[in-house]
């Protein structure tokens, strides 16, 4: 048997050289540039997650009694704990925009059209998957908001028909969700979303090997190295942008739960909810023999089906639909911007 | 509070006593017990393996209390049957009672003969009774519930002085007259479906009692003064009290029966400044000492009630006390005498020293929400709060040196509590400041990466 050594054994099954011969080669350009910086910075924003959140769940107490007690130490006894804090919710509000922006500008540059179609329905997904985990972290300090949004949530999802019992038996434990220890909210928070958050960036990151390989362009910038330099250029920026933010604006941890809070309408969603918020609020009691708020959620989901499937709901419906997808990214955001300004 | 409980139970026990009782009022009568012996007259109805029998909570089968009748009593083989609901209700409804938890018979309040299943159960001779009278229904209510050794076989803390009591009592004296309205047990209990005092359903549950009371003494009787006319209960609703105990859940709350005794009036035991003090005692002693304690007196006025009001009793704030218009010393006092400008004086030092505590309240409000805990100032907001307690009592003194004093304790204290507050914060804002170099470090780096990835594409 011929010896082999590691970096041949290696370089026999991955062509790195090749690889990175082919991303010299490569170019980017177009909305593919701001495309990939956004992309830098919603890798860059995770990193900060993912760092951050391990150090938060050093002291996280995963029940309703000592969940908010726990944020407390954590601001007030661990050195930088409020600034670790602040960058971990910061990070996870500049995500989710920073993953809205991305869709915006690969509908605007048509990049979700062959051959693009998995890489915009993973950042769908991705969008999703991010508001799950803004919503779900939300949910563990377990202050006035943490209860309402819960409450909310919890009682709204039951009306999803088909998949709605099943859902908030996933997210809450049960039929009457109660709450008393987070420990399954954090699991999925801690656990099975950024699970998710790596397999959406494999696919991400081979989608974009694959193309550049396949099809390089011959305009714009090249990918190795001055693209590269920008996104790793993107990095730091994004640290400072959030610790400028931190430090700034530290995020509050709010007010202890109140049976009140709620029932007086003091709490608040956070703003990533409020479209859902302000959906319900204005859902009619009954539209034709159905439940309002079983009709609202049942086309928020249509909505969000289609937007996964977007790329090859437009192939289908033809070149007439060119606007198509604008036009709905255009009507979720409409849909943002009046609920946050409601 | 534990009157109304007790009466209750009381209740079903009474309803346990033989039927011929009422005729002496005292003792068990001749009874057949379930297995069919004779026992003597005057014999306990609770049989010796029945004796370990305790309090018990709302629909708590009291199964040891075994009142004669029980196993052969055939009241509801029919009436549970009757098609007529002023028949047929009551049986249903005794049973789902707080007498029918404790396995009490119909017989025991209306005699009779109740292992008939006709209507030969229904034999006067024996003492039934269909439809008991006010006075009848008071005494059958009561003999049991006077009877020490009745009672206390049943529960160690019942009261047994309900009927006498209720006697001594205004009501008591209109039963005694025969008024046709007058108020006897079941006015307040119900006389089938008797509630535990604790179960939410009962009229006479302290959240109830209100409107139980009301219902006499706020209606058009009432008006035309055949009763005590009376706030109606949402003034009582409204009042410090009716808050503490609907809006806080404080069950310690005083309802009617706190002040007014659930069997007999307190009247004559100390007037409505008594049944004040007997919870708020440091007021009423700080009252005492100050100016107002001998013409009060003198003149008749309650000191508690002249100011506080009675049932609509007001938050004890600055409108009370103050030299407004709002001000109760303004009743008595010109606006142009000294006592008048005493009371703005006071109101004013008060007034200050609750700014402070609010403020150092806030303080502490805001830093909890933005997640910080600050031990101390907590301990010296607790201080604070303990100060305005002492204060609202000084106040009573009308001693305007001795308010200076209590309210320099609540600035002090408060002050103190903020001042840890602005130094937990500044610790903070100092350590955001540290920050700000490393801000620059990287904009600066990324800043540079830029410009040489630019510096690339040029070349």
């Amino acid at each position: 048997m011929d010896r082999v050594s590691a970096p041949s054994w290696f370089a026999e099954r991955y062509p790195a050289e090749a690889l990175s011969r082919t991303l010299r080669d490569a170019r980017v350009g177009g909305f593919g540039l701001p495309a990939a910086l956004l992309g830098a910075l919603c890798g860059s924003l995770l990193a900060v997650e993912v760092a951050t959140g391990a150090l938060l769940a050093l002291y996280y107490r995963a029940d309703r009694d000592g969940a908010r007690a726990s944020v407390q130490h954590v601001i007030t006894r661990v050195e930088f704990g409020e600034l670790v804090r602040s960058l971990h919710g910061w990070a996870s509000h500049a995500l989710l925009a920073s993953l809205f922006a991305l869709l915006g500008v690969m509908l605007a540059g048509a990049l979700h059209r062959k051959p693009h179609e998995v890489a915009f329905s993973a950042v769908v997904v991705a969008w999703f998957a991010a508001l799950a985990s803004a919503f779900t972290g939300a949910l563990l300090p377990w202050t006035s908001r943490s209860a309402l949004e819960a409450a909310v949530a919890s009682g709204a999802v039951a009306h999803l028909p088909l998949v709605g019992p099943a859902l908030r038996a996933i997210v809450f434990g049960g039929a009457r969700p109660d709450l008393t220890d987070l420990a399954r909210v954090q699991g999925l928070h801690m656990g099975a979303l950024p699970a998710l958050w790596a397999l959406l960036g494999v696919a991400l990151a081979l989608h974009a090997v694959g193309h550049l390989a396949h099809e390089p362009s011959q305009k714009g910038v090249r990918v190795v190295p001055e693209l590269a330099t920008r996104m790793v250029a993107v990095a730091p920026a994004t640290l400072g942008a959030l610790l400028t933010l931190a430090v700034v604006r530290p995020l509050g941890l709010g007010a202890a739960p109140s049976a009140a809070d709620t029932l007086t309408g003091e709490a608040r969603p956070s703003w990533f909810m409020a479209p859902l918020d302000a959906l319900l609020r204005v859902a009619p009691a009954d539209v034709l023999g159905a439940s309002g708020v079983t009709v609202v959620l049942t086309l928020a989901a249509l909505l969000a089906l289609g937007a996964v499937m977007l790329p090859w709901i437009e192939r289908a419906l033809g070149r007439a639909t060119r606007w198509f997808g604008l036009a709905l990214y255009a009507l979720v955001l409409g849909v943002m911007v009046l609920a946050l300004l409601r | 509070m534990r009157s109304f409980a007790d009466t209750t139970l009381a209740l079903a026990l009474t309803l346990a006593a033989p039927a011929a009782w009422a005729q002496n009022g005292h003792h068990a009568p001749h009874t057949t017990p379930p297995d069919g012996r004779s026992t003597d007259a005057g014999a306990s109805p609770l049989s010796p393996a029945d004796a370990g029998a305790s309090d018990a909570g709302p629909g708590a089968p009291v199964g040891a209390l075994q009142p004669p009748t029980a196993g052969v009593e055939r009241c509801a083989t029919c009436h549970e049957t009757l098609r007529e609901d002023r028949l047929r209700n009551p049986a249903l409804a005794a049973r789902e009672s707080v007498h029918g938890s404790a396995h009490v018979g119909c017989s025991g309040c209306h005699g009779g003969r109740p292992e008939e299943a006709s209507t030969r159960a229904h034999d006067p001779a024996v003492g039934f009774v269909a439809r008991p009278d006010l006075a009848t229904a008071t005494e059958r209510c009561g003999a049991c519930h006077a009877d020490a050794r009745f009672i206390r076989r049943a529960s160690a803390t019942l009261q047994v002085d309900q009927l006498a009591l209720f006697r001594a009592d205004a009501h008591g004296h209109a039963v005694g007259e025969g008024r046709v309205r007058a108020p006897s047990c079941v006015s307040c209990h119900g006389a089938h479906d008797v509630r535990h005092v604790s179960d939410p359903t009962s009229p006479v549950h302290p959240s109830r009692v209100a409107d139980t009371c009301g219902r006499c003494h706020t209606g058009p009787t009432a008006v035309r003064g055949e009763r005590p006319a009376a706030e109606p209960p949402s003034a009582w609703r409204a009042s410090v009290h009716g808050r503490a105990f609907v809006e806080r859940g404080n069950a310690q709350a005083p309802t009617c029966a706190s002040c007014h005794g659930a069997h007999g009036e307190f009247r004559e035991a100390g007037g409505p400044d008594a049944r004040c003090g007997s919870c708020h005692d440091a007021e009423a002693e700080a009252f005492a000492r100050s100016p107002h304690a001998a013409p009060f007196a003198r003149l008749g006025f309650s000191g508690c009630v002249q100011c506080h009001g009675s049932h609509a009793v007001s938050e004890a704030d600055g409108a009370l006390l103050g030299g407004g218009a709002s001000s109760v010393c303004a009743r008595c006092h010109g606006g142009t005498q000294r006592s008048f400008a005493v009371a703005g004086q006071l109101d004013t030092i008060r007034s200050e020293a609750l700014r402070a505590l609010d403020e150092a309240d806030d303080a502490l409000r805001r830093a909890d929400r933005a997640g910080f805990t600050v031990p101390d100032g907590s301990a010296r907001l607790e201080e604070a709060r303990a100060a305005r307690r002492r204060l609202d009592v000084v106040l009573h003194t009308l001693d305007e040196r001795a308010v200076r004093e209590a309210a320099g304790d609540i600035t002090r204290a408060a002050t103190a509590s903020r001042r840890a507050v602005r130094d937990t914060l500044a610790r903070r804002d100092r350590q955001r400041r540290g920050w700000v170099p490393v801000v620059g470090i990287l904009f600066a780096l990324s800043a540079l990466l830029a410009l040489r990835s630019r510096s690339k594409e040029t070349q």
